[in-house]
């Protein structure tokens, strides 16, 4: 007995040994990789390590000792005649081991025996319930429109739910901006923003520095549709259908927009080296200064909002 | 009564339990490759031939057909000479049918690489393949059928009903499902389009799972369970209880796999209905299997063939459990499309299909070598890392499915989508590594079998033909006592059986599919929707070849997460003319249903020679080598000829004109990427592939915006 669980000791060792191995291959791993990771990285990694380590650890313990209080259930001992069953085997309607000798069949295929054991009771109430249960998911959803939707009226109600949110939302935080209202910002704060925004969205197709690669160049006067802060906001805002410009507007909201459209505003005229040829028409400067008005201070609390 | 002598035939056994071991090992490795794609591109080796899209087939293709194909050949000519006390019907047949597979296995392990594919999951082989695999099957059931009549025992054993149900169902889905039309010796068309191509295929993939992962396994586990652990079955009467409504209602459940598409809500209803049935039928097998265990529970502990048993069965119950929960409408809606699919799939195979291949390897080879297994140490180490490496796998696999599946449903208070495409991608890449390592103990686990297996042949020597003896059956026979139970009589005539197990199969499949066929009303035509360009075609070809659909859908469900972020959702009227269709089953990347005139042909051309130009983070694979490797075009008026056959409305005479509207779409492409400063010649293959996706959905945008 003392041998045996010494014995699951060192197997428990073993475990715990090679589990502490493959984590120390796995951050090798990760050290070799060449791919970004995202912001998650090594804290999200180790944290998400250890949590499944120890699921797997448990699990494969929980499997282990089962194993082992199964052995015991088999104990001779312990058959009992069917009066006095155990609870389970009463719950499971299991005959007992002891009476079985009374259910064998009298037929054997290549020496093994079958039991003529009823089908458990538990398990026809298992079937009957399912059978029941999808009967009445079909009456749910076909029967009338008025219980379980069906896909397309589910979507529909989806998309008047997430318009009544919306609404409520932007009236909570105050005004929007869209291409009607949107002014040129001048503040560094917002062009930073925009900055940034510009090198994680734009800069694979119009380069880093505007200069246009797949798009065109951003940074001349030249504009294929319209070079007016509201126009570069639409633009972003709805893209170019057919010519390959994303509409971001399932992506950004109005204040981000604003702020990206203000930003490549503001790089026009850098010559950026080797840039993309003209397109489209040429337009003419205007001064378009910024005005702290009221609506700048709306910005801002939709920026606070958005945080 | 007079006494025969036979000889039972072991080489047999032995030889598909070798294949089994060899393609075990073989279709593992491919599977741990693919896994490392997912998380590092530089894994797709750089050529063409190891990219994802064309050897993650070739990892399924290995593991269902040559892997798990093999063991059920070794298990049921193992069994079913000793339930029917006569060895194989015909030594010629058993070697045909053992030569044939392996060259079947061969061809596909040549041509999937090669990009030669059909698309449709786990059918992707080609034609002559196809029908390759059906006359090998046939050899299959002759002898097993021919073994079945000339047996010296009076009834059918469960093992058999089941082994009777996976041979006359497999060859009705591989059939139907495979119906094809051939335009050269490797590439051919689905005979069906769109939304029925989707039924019949996954009526097909569902059943797959189920006759040839289950069923055959199922009386696998009747036969070499209670041998091992030397116990009565626990049940007969549930045992015919589980088979027929096992057998009648998996057919019906395939629509579970397209739920939320554009399938008629009432197949998909018919589907998750049946699916939920399911789950007392499949688990009579787990209750029937752990049952015959109750009071032995100790040998269980001692012996690593039993253990593996018990997991594997257990796997089985968990699998049939999970797999009516997923079809569950709204779970459905988080699942589908992400790794949870895939950790579905592989509790499945690995803790199932391989912990029973496992065990009854680790029986069975000791026996037809007369000798002990050479180290039951080695057998136990297998074990538990075998068992470790299914919940590395798994774990992960949940918890990334899960993530994945949440991030794209999720939108900001201002009612955006909160993450990008790529954004999810990027946070599951660590829980990928994760499955990876679970992979590999899996696979160090079968190493270290194969050794064990190979070291126990050495010690003994296989008894290729062992004496048995059993006397005939009397022709005059009168049932008494348990025989004349009603179900025995079924039990004595085989082929009432085999007739019977058809009919209750075909059912479910005729009811869902028919009415798809027969009424119109169920597909929707759209005026807009047109037939491909002939370079759109060849694009579409292109695609099938490099398996794009094994990573990109294009099925767009109607959610809002997915029209905010793909646009309008899919309409079955837009599928019409895809012969074969192409709306996936996991979203590694994002839907393309409607990726037409998203991006300038530059965008695409940049990122298909190398995707982490245009979506830094990316793990697409590059395909570099499309923009070197010139179309070849030489088949394009068979192919317009073929499509019209099939019903695609190109106008007479079209096939004429066909190569060179092609040159000239091609030419306005290049023409175009010149001006952009990217110089390729016209007659590349990217550039067909561009035009093929520059397409994608467009039928519907532009009514759309000349509506507006």
């Amino acid at each position: 007995m003392f041998n045996k669980k010494l014995n699951n000791k060192m197997k428990t060792k073993v475990f715990l040994a090679s589990i502490v191995l493959l984590l120390s291959n796995r951050s090798m791993a990760a050290e070799a990789a060449t791919f970004d990771y995202g912001d998650f990285d090594t804290l999200y990694l180790k944290v998400m390590g250890v949590i499944i380590s120890i699921l797997i650890l448990i699990i494969v313990g929980l499997l282990y000792l089962t194993l082992n209080a199964l052995s015991r259930i088999n104990n001779p001992e312990l058959v009992k005649a069917d009066e006095e069953r155990t609870t389970v085997e009463k719950l499971f309607s299991l005959h007992s081991l002891k009476d079985e000798k009374k259910l064998l069949l009298d037929e054997s295929f290549d020496g093994i025996v079958e039991l003529d054991n009823p089908t458990p009771p538990w398990f026809n109430f298992m079937f009957y319930t399912s059978i029941v249960f999808a009967i009445v998911y079909g009456f749910w959803y076909h029967y009338s429109d008025n219980l379980g939707k069906l896909q397309l009226a589910e979507y529909e109600q989806q998309l008047t739910d997430a318009e009544v949110a919306k609404t409520a939302y932007l009236k909570k935080v105050g005004n929007s901006i869209d291409e009607s209202n949107v002014k040129l910002m001048a503040d560094a704060k917002d062009l930073t923003a925009g900055k940034e925004l510009f090198t994680a969205k734009c800069a694979v197709c119009h380069r880093e520095d505007g200069g246009g690669n797949v798009g065109p160049n951003l940074t001349d006067e030249y504009w294929l549709h319209g070079g007016q802060v509201s126009d570069v906001f639409k633009t972003i805002k709805y893209g170019v259908t057919g010519k390959g410009m994303i509409a971001w507007e399932k992506s950004l909201n109005g204040l981000q927009m604003a702020q990206l459209a203000s930003y490549i505003k503001s790089i026009g005229g850098t010559n950026p080296p080797s840039p993309k040829a003209p397109q489209g028409t040429e337009m003419e400067e205007k001064s378009e200064t910024a005005k702290t008005d009221s609506t700048a201070v709306a910005t801002d609390s939709l920026a606070t909002a958005l945080k | 009564m007079q006494t025969e002598k036979f000889q039972y035939d072991n080489r047999i056994v032995r030889n598909f339990a070798i294949a089994t071991m060899v393609f075990g090992i073989v279709g593992m490795l491919v599977g741990l490759l693919v896994a490392i794609q997912l998380y590092e591109p530089a894994a797709n080796l750089g050529n063409q031939y190891t990219s994802f899209g064309r050897i993650r087939p070739l990892h399924t293709n290995a593991i269902i057909f040559a892997f798990v194909g093999n063991a059920i050949f070794m298990g049921v000519y193992y069994s079913l000479q000793r339930l029917c006390k006569s060895r194989m019907y015909s030594d010629v047949l058993s070697n045909i049918h053992f030569w044939g597979w392996q060259l079947i296995i061969v061809a596909a392990a040549i041509t999937l690489p090669l990009g030669l594919t059909t698309s449709k999951e786990y059918a992707e082989l080609e034609w002559p393949i196809d029908i390759a695999i059906t006359l090998i099957w046939v050899v299959f059931g002759w002898n097993m059928f021919g073994t079945i009549i000339k047996r010296r025992e009076r009834h059918m054993y469960v093992a058999i009903w089941f082994y009777i149900a996976t041979f006359v169902t497999v060859a009705v889905l591989h059939i139907v499902n495979s119906f094809e039309l051939p335009i050269s010796l490797f590439k051919s068309y689905s005979f069906y389009a769109g939304v029925q191509d989707a039924l019949v295929q996954w009526w097909y993939g569902h059943n797959a799972v189920a006759f040839f992962l289950t069923t055959p396994y199922l009386g696998m586990m009747y036969y070499y369970l209670p041998k091992a652990v030397d116990r009565p079955v626990y049940s007969y009467k549930l045992s015919i209880l589980h088979f027929w409504t096992l057998i009648f209602l998996y057919i019906w459940a395939g629509p579970h796999h397209l739920l939320y598409t554009s399938l008629p809500d009432w197949a998909q209803s018919l589907g998750v209905a049946f699916s939920i049935m399911l789950i007392a039928p499949s688990w009579g097998g787990m209750i029937n299997g752990l049952l015959t265990l109750r009071g032995a529970w100790d040998k269980v502990r001692d012996q690593p063939v039993l253990k593996f048993f018990a997991v594997g069965i257990t796997a089985y119950g968990m699998a049939t459990f999970e797999g009516p929960m997923l079809s569950l409408k709204n779970v459905n809606a988080i699942a589908h499309f992400t790794d949870w699919i895939v950790a579905h799939v592989h509790v499945g195979a690995l803790g199932w299909n391989g912990f029973m291949t496992f065990g009854i390897l680790y029986w069975l080879i000791p026996r037809i070598y007369q000798t002990k297994l050479h180290s039951t140490k080695l057998a136990n180490f297998h074990f538990w890392i075998g068992t470790l490496g299914i919940l590395f796998y798994a774990v992960p696999m949940y918890w990334s499915g899960f993530t994945q599946g949440l991030m794209w449903k999720e939108f900001t208070e201002a009612g955006q989508l909160k993450y990008e495409f790529l954004d999810t991608t990027k946070q599951i890449l660590s829980l990928h590594v994760f499955r990876s390592i679970g992979g590999t103990l899996y696979l160090t686990g079968t190493i270290v079998m194969v050794y064990n297996i190979v070291k126990t042949m050495t010690a003994g020597k296989l008894v290729a033909n062992e004496d048995a003896e059993a006397p005939a059956l009397e022709s005059n026979y009168a049932p008494t006592g348990h025989a004349s139970y009603w179900h025995k009589a079924l039990e004595r005539k085989p082929m009432t059986f085999m007739v019977l197990s058809i009919v209750v199969v075909l059912i479910g499949g005729a009811v869902e599919m028919l009415p798809t066929f027969l009424i119109k009303s169920n597909i929707q035509t759209i005026t807009s929707v047109k037939p491909y360009t002939p370079l759109e075609l060849h694009g579409r070809d292109l695609y099938i070849r490099e398996g794009c659909v094994g990573c990109h859908s294009q099925m767009i469900r109607p959610f809002r997460s997915e029209t905010e972020r793909y646009g309008e959702y899919s309409k079955a009227g837009e599928y019409v003319y895809d012969h074969p269709f192409l709306w996936g089953s996991k979203r590694t990347g994002p839907d393309l249903m409607r990726e037409g005139g998203k991006y300038p042909n530059s965008w695409h051309y940049n990122h298909m020679i190398d995707p982490r130009t245009m979506s830094p983070g990316s793990i697409m694979p590059a395909y570099p080598f499309l923009a070197e490797q010139s179309m070849n075009v030489t088949n394009i008026k068979d192919k317009i000829n073929a499509m019209r056959t099939l019903g695609v409305p190109y106008e007479k005479g079209y096939e004429e004109r066909a190569l060179q509207d092609l040159q000239a779409q091609a030419k306005t492409i290049s023409d175009n990427l010149a001006s952009e400063k990217i110089k390729i010649e016209s007659d590349k293959e990217l550039i067909a592939i561009i035009a093929y996706l520059q397409r994608l959905g467009t039928d519907i945008k532009l009514t759309n915006s000349a509506a507006n």
